[in-house]
């Protein structure tokens, strides 16, 4: 079996000021860094409102969720419009469970 | 010609031909590098001994001691260091080469000399021979960072223990699995009696791990240890854990918690469950286990302004039993890397009906699955057992109690803004704890104050007919009702009054708790037979039971209590 | 190869090889510098050394070190047809076969008469 690399892939849409990360594989620790840049990258302008691609997340822990936490931080806290999509049974659980669909928009 | 940038080695060379040996070594120089020689295979593994050169060209035939066995020498000489060996040789013969290698050569140089091949060999070996000795160092350096960072953990377990063992983990009621180094996984359990003889339990689980899960373990323990033993309820100890670690811990670090409240005096478990695995109710009379599932954000996340409080309430009877996991249990994975899951877990509650065998049902499923035990699974178990309640530990002071306040009054009026959001117990408690010779009967004390604070409450404030709570539904719905109304509550009062007096060689303390409420018949309820398991009742027999003396205003609408106390000598 | 040609004729392999190589000379000159008289003085007098002890050798095992040894710096100075000489002395010797063995450390001793001319003669080239 082969071993795919996690990654994280981000893109700017400047009409809806929208930042849309995408992360493809395991949604852990490993990731820390590579998220942060991600979101912190505003080159293309400053996002009002986020979009985390979860299609290709294959497996998601408590450090992913202290990663959205940060990301919620930085995105102005309760003022923050952060979208998680294309949620997997899985992460649907996870999520479930930590109650985190009150603070962000899960679909 | 004079290499550039490179580190000037030491070079030992070893033949027993002087013409060689002139050569080399002036070749050698040439390339920058000190030289030292030898004209045999003894002398050569002396000098090395004496004089520790980085690198050894040593022609393989010598008389003495040939060049195999002084390289094997100097090999252990060098020990962990790598020291190149170059073997001098025109023997052409594979075998022989082959032998050079086996006695601990590293490469070898056919004669006649060739400058340019010997000068790109020297360089090659002291390139390996500098990566050897970073690997070496680097590796000393992790084992004296590893060696430090196992001291700096056990130094914060030595310091946790002594905080986590101020609890009542070791309760008859309680049965408990934990990994001595569950700390550093970021599992928590925490046991503590309320001053009233209430059970608080907290089951909970840091993110991250190491150090940095254990260092928020230590500020929650405090505040949970603290605030139970001052008789503060659920809601105010769940405000302050998260309102502390919101403040201290960063922002991507929470805290999984279950914390429930267990009264066996009035039968009942208040759950409160944020971001951890579902707890389970299960029935002793057999009935459908209830599953107590997460329903609030974790501990830590949310500021204080949004943090909710809202606790269910289960009535449960002897027999039965909560339990509660974390989620190492429905994560334990076999070799073939499955999950145990919750379905596996739901199986061992179906074949292990009697709950005294659950616990270990469970154990033994975990170790069946999984081949082995795991240490990162931490389970709490907790029944209502009908025994007799254990006093809470009295305080010992240290003064006589000659400063003691022994005569005086006080009211408080508590009205309905202050009513929704204020538990007064604690404070009152404190105050009462100034008289000394009140404080062996602590625990009576609180036990009457809740009760008759409750009532004046729930059943005078907001109304509420305890009749509500025959039976489960009727429960959930009495709870549901009681946080409803009191969120409402714009109207009403709770009147406390104390007063201390002198009275023979000690002194008498007169409690009255009046209500806004419509009252009640005293009469009515003292004549009912006792219920004491029941689901409803106003505790008033538990009340004339603790105090000195007890007694209802004919409208009900106002208790009034007496202690009484001698003075210690 | 009867003993009698032996002392007479050289191997043909040796033949090949000049006494001296010129370029060996230029490259040692070069390394050695101011100290290259003395290495050939050096080279000299150790070759002197060498071929006692081929002389001198009581069994073939002794015999082969010996032309080993003197193989290597002849090879090193350039003396490659005396260097051959050796490395094939050397060969007999690990083959055991003891006829033979004295043709060869007299072919070894003539050449090295030559030898040492074409190197004093070198070595006059550089006065002290």
């Amino acid at each position: 079996m082969a071993v795919t690399q996690s990654s994280v892939t981000q893109t700017f849409d400047p009409e809806s000021n929208t930042s849309s990360v995408a992360i493809s594989g395991r949604f852990d620790f490993s990731l820390h860094q590579q998220f942060r840049e991600a979101y912190e990258d505003e080159r293309a302008g400053k996002p009002s409102r986020y979009v985390i691609d979860l299609k290709n997340t294959t497996y998601m822990d408590s450090s992913a969720l202290g990663m959205l936490l940060l990301l919620r931080d930085h995105a102005g806290g309760d003022n923050a419009d952060i979208a998680l999509m294309n949620i997997s049974p899985d992460v649907r659980k996870i999520l479930a469970i930590s109650n985190f669909d009150k603070l962000f928009k899960i679909s | 010609m004079q290499p550039a940038n490179e580190e000037a080695l030491t070079v030992l060379i070893a033949d027993d031909n002087m013409t060689d040996r002139m050569l080399l070594s002036s070749i050698v120089r040439r390339q920058g590098h000190a030289v030292i020689t030898a004209s045999n295979g003894q002398e050569a593994v002396e000098v090395f001994r004496q004089q520790r050169p980085q690198l050894v060209l040593l022609d393989a035939m010598m008389p003495v001691m040939d060049g195999f066995e002084a390289a094997r020498a100097i090999k252990q000489l060098a020990g962990e260091a790598l020291v190149p060996v170059i073997f001098l040789t025109s023997l052409t013969e594979e075998q022989a080469l082959v032998r050079c290698l086996d006695a601990g050569g590293d490469d070898f140089l056919a004669k006649p000399y060739n400058q340019v091949i010997l000068a790109a060999k020297i360089k090659a070996m002291d390139r390996l021979r500098r990566l050897q000795a970073t690997v070496l160092e680097q590796r000393d350096l992790i084992t004296r960072h590893h060696d430090y960072l196992l001291n700096e953990q056990r130094v914060a377990k030595a310091v946790f223990d002594q905080i986590a063992h101020s609890g009542c983990l070791d309760a008859p009621n309680v049965r408990y699995l934990q990994s001595p180094y569950a700390l550093f996984n970021g599992d928590l359990l925490l046991a503590a009696y309320t001053p009233s003889g209430d059970m608080h339990v907290l089951l909970g689980d840091f993110t991250g791990h190491g150090l940095p899960a254990a260092v928020g373990a230590m500020p929650l323990a405090e505040v949970f240890y603290g605030m139970t033993a001052k008789g503060y309820g659920l809601n105010e100890i769940l405000r302050e854990m998260n309102a502390k670690l919101k403040r201290i811990l960063p922002v991507d670090m929470f805290c999984c918690a279950t914390m429930l409240r267990l009264s066996f005096q009035r039968c009942t478990v208040e759950v409160w469950n944020g971001g951890m695995p579902d707890g389970y109710l299960h029935r002793q009379d057999g009935s459908a286990r209830v599953a107590l599932v997460s329903r609030h954000l974790p501990l830590g996340v949310l500021p204080a302004t949004r943090f909710e409080d809202q606790t269910e309430v289960w009535p449960l009877a002897p027999g039965d039993r909560v339990l509660l996991l974390s989620d190492g249990v429905i994560e334990t994975s076999n070799a073939q890397e499955q999950s145990f899951g919750v379905e596996r877990l739901e199986r061992v509650f179906d074949t292990h009906k009697d709950p005294e065998s659950l616990f270990e049902g469970i154990l033994q499923a975990l170790h069946d699955f999984r081949g082995e035990s795991r240490d990162d699974v931490s389970m709490v178990q907790l029944a209502l057992i009908d025994a007799e309640r254990q006093p809470p530990a009295s305080l010992i002071y240290s003064d006589s109690g000659q400063s003691s306040p022994l005569d005086w009054s006080a009211m408080f009026e508590f009205r309905a803004d202050t009513l929704r959001r204020f538990n007064p117990l604690p404070y009152i408690l404190q105050l009462l704890q100034e008289i000394h010779g009140l404080r062996p009967q602590s625990g009576e004390l609180y036990s009457v104050f809740a009760e008759l604070y409750s009532n004046a409450l729930e059943h005078g404030v907001l109304g509420l007919d305890s009749a509500l709570k025959c039976d489960a539904t009727g429960f959930a719905q009495y709870y549901a009702l009681r946080n409803d109304r009191l969120a409402a509550l714009e109207e009403g009062y709770i009147r406390i009054h104390l007063q201390i007096c002198p009275h023979g060689v000690g002194g008498v303390l007169r409690i009255v708790v009046e209500d806004s409420g419509k009252g009640f018949d005293p009469k009515q309820v003292l004549a009912k037979p006792p219920s004491v398991h029941g689901l409803s009742g106003r505790g008033v027999n538990l009340v004339r039971q603790l105090s000195h003396s007890a007694g209802w205003s004919e409208d009900g609408r106002s208790a009034h209590v007496e202690f009484t106390w001698e003075s210690q000598a | 190869m009867p003993i009698e040609q032996l002392a007479e004729e050289q191997p043909a392999e040796a033949l090949q090889k000049p006494h001296v190589d010129p370029t060996a000379l230029e490259a040692l000159q070069e390394v050695m510098e101011d100290e290259y008289p003395l290495l050939l003085d050096t080279f000299l007098s150790d070759s002197q050394l060498r071929l006692n002890e081929l002389h001198r050798s009581r069994d073939l095992v002794e015999l082969g070190h010996a032309a080993h040894s003197f193989k290597g710096s002849s090879s090193n100075m350039g003396a490659l047809r005396l260097a051959q000489l050796c490395s094939e002395l050397e060969q007999y010797c690990r083959q055991g076969a003891l006829e033979g063995v004295d043709a060869y450390v007299q072919r070894i001793d003539r050449e090295f008469v030559l030898v040492l001319q074409l190197y004093s003669q070198e070595r006059a080239r550089f006065a002290g």
